[in-house]
């Protein structure tokens, strides 16, 4: 599975929605990805790139973007 | 088999939580802070005699940096934490003008924000499993006036009050957050803070049962409260003092 493959996978299972509609997700923009849900996917990609993310990170982590951004720029994760 | 870290292991209430777990046939990462070859040595005992594993993990708990090497260092041998005790604390039993400010945040960063950092890291393996329990050691200073207990009921009491609002945000991971205040137990830090400033007579006559608390008296509560019988306990700060009066 690729790096992208498992990013949206942790979405997918994380805040239980459709494949079809991660990409371009922004935090709060759905009522899966509130609060409770971000702590579901944060604990879903720490455990698919055998991470631990910094507080910082967890709270800047506001969109699909953003995450792929913090991800290659601070855990030397590619996409 | 369940596994569980308990920080503060190696003597005094967290010593008897340990013992506990182990002979209750637990996997356990027995927190200390230092290195201490002596007890090594009694925990490969311990995790022989009960068939278990006994991991020591060293890190002090006012190293932020410490703390998260030793958590991902756990977290890398991909075993469930089914039940985190925060125990480790330090005491201070000192009347607030005489309390400066440097050891107010010393309290506070021992008894408050390492196991807050602590369980940052632990809720999140907690919240991909969907189950955990956590227990905090808090204290009765954290719910009764006493002079000299100002501080240190403080840095109490914010675990306290940490303890009951998480207990309502992670409840519906199956995560259950509980606290138990202990009264008077025999333990070092109670030589160490109060005997020199109270006679054991003024602690027995404000207690119900007329004695000091035994370490396993709290460890019996800490099991329980790890246990699926009290499954249907959450966000409690539970007294264990013997009945005051």
């Amino acid at each position: 599975m690729s790096n992208k493959e498992k990013y949206v996978q942790a979405f997918v299972e994380a805040l239980e929605v459709e494949e079809s509609i991660v990409e371009g997700l922004e935090y709060q923009a759905i009522a899966e990805w509130d609060s409770v849900g971000h702590m579901s996917l944060i604990a879903a990609i720490e455990e698919a790139f055998d991470i631990m993310m910094d507080t910082d990170d967890i709270i800047d982590f506001s969109s699909y973007e953003k995450g792929k951004e913090i991800l290659t720029s601070n855990y030397g994760i590619e996409f | 088999m369940s596994n569980i870290i308990i920080t503060g292991c190696n003597r005094g209430i967290g010593k008897a939580i340990l013992e506990k777990f182990a002979s209750n046939g637990w996997n356990i990462w027995a927190h200390m802070r230092h290195k201490n070859e002596e007890f090594e040595s009694y925990l490969l005992n311990l995790a022989v005699e009960n068939h278990i594993w006994i991991k020591p993990i060293y890190f002090d708990l006012g190293d932020e940096v410490q703390i998260k090497e030793s958590m991902k260092n756990i977290f890398s041998e991909k075993k469930e934490i089914d039940v985190l005790v925060n125990n480790a604390g330090i005491g201070n039993y000192e009347i607030f003008q005489r309390t400066t400010i440097q050891k107010a945040r010393e309290l506070f960063e021992i008894n408050f924000f390492a196991p807050y950092q602590i369980i940052q890291y632990c809720l999140k393996k907690m919240v991909l499993q969907k189950r955990g329990v956590i227990i905090n050691i808090s204290s009765i200073a954290s719910l009764d006036a006493n002079s000299g207990d100002s501080v240190y009921g403080a840095s109490k009491a914010a675990m306290n009050l940490l303890t009951k609002d998480l207990a309502a945000e992670v409840g519906k991971f199956g995560i259950r957050v509980n606290a138990v205040a202990p009264g008077p137990v025999e333990t070092e830090m109670l030589e160490r803070n109060h005997f020199r400033k109270l006679t054991m007579h003024s602690l027995l006559e404000r207690i119900a049962l007329e004695r000091i608390a035994t370490t396993q008296d709290i460890a019996n509560v800490v099991y329980f409260l790890s246990t699926d019988d009290a499954s249907y306990i959450n966000g409690e700060v539970i007294r264990i003092d013997g009945g005051r009066k």
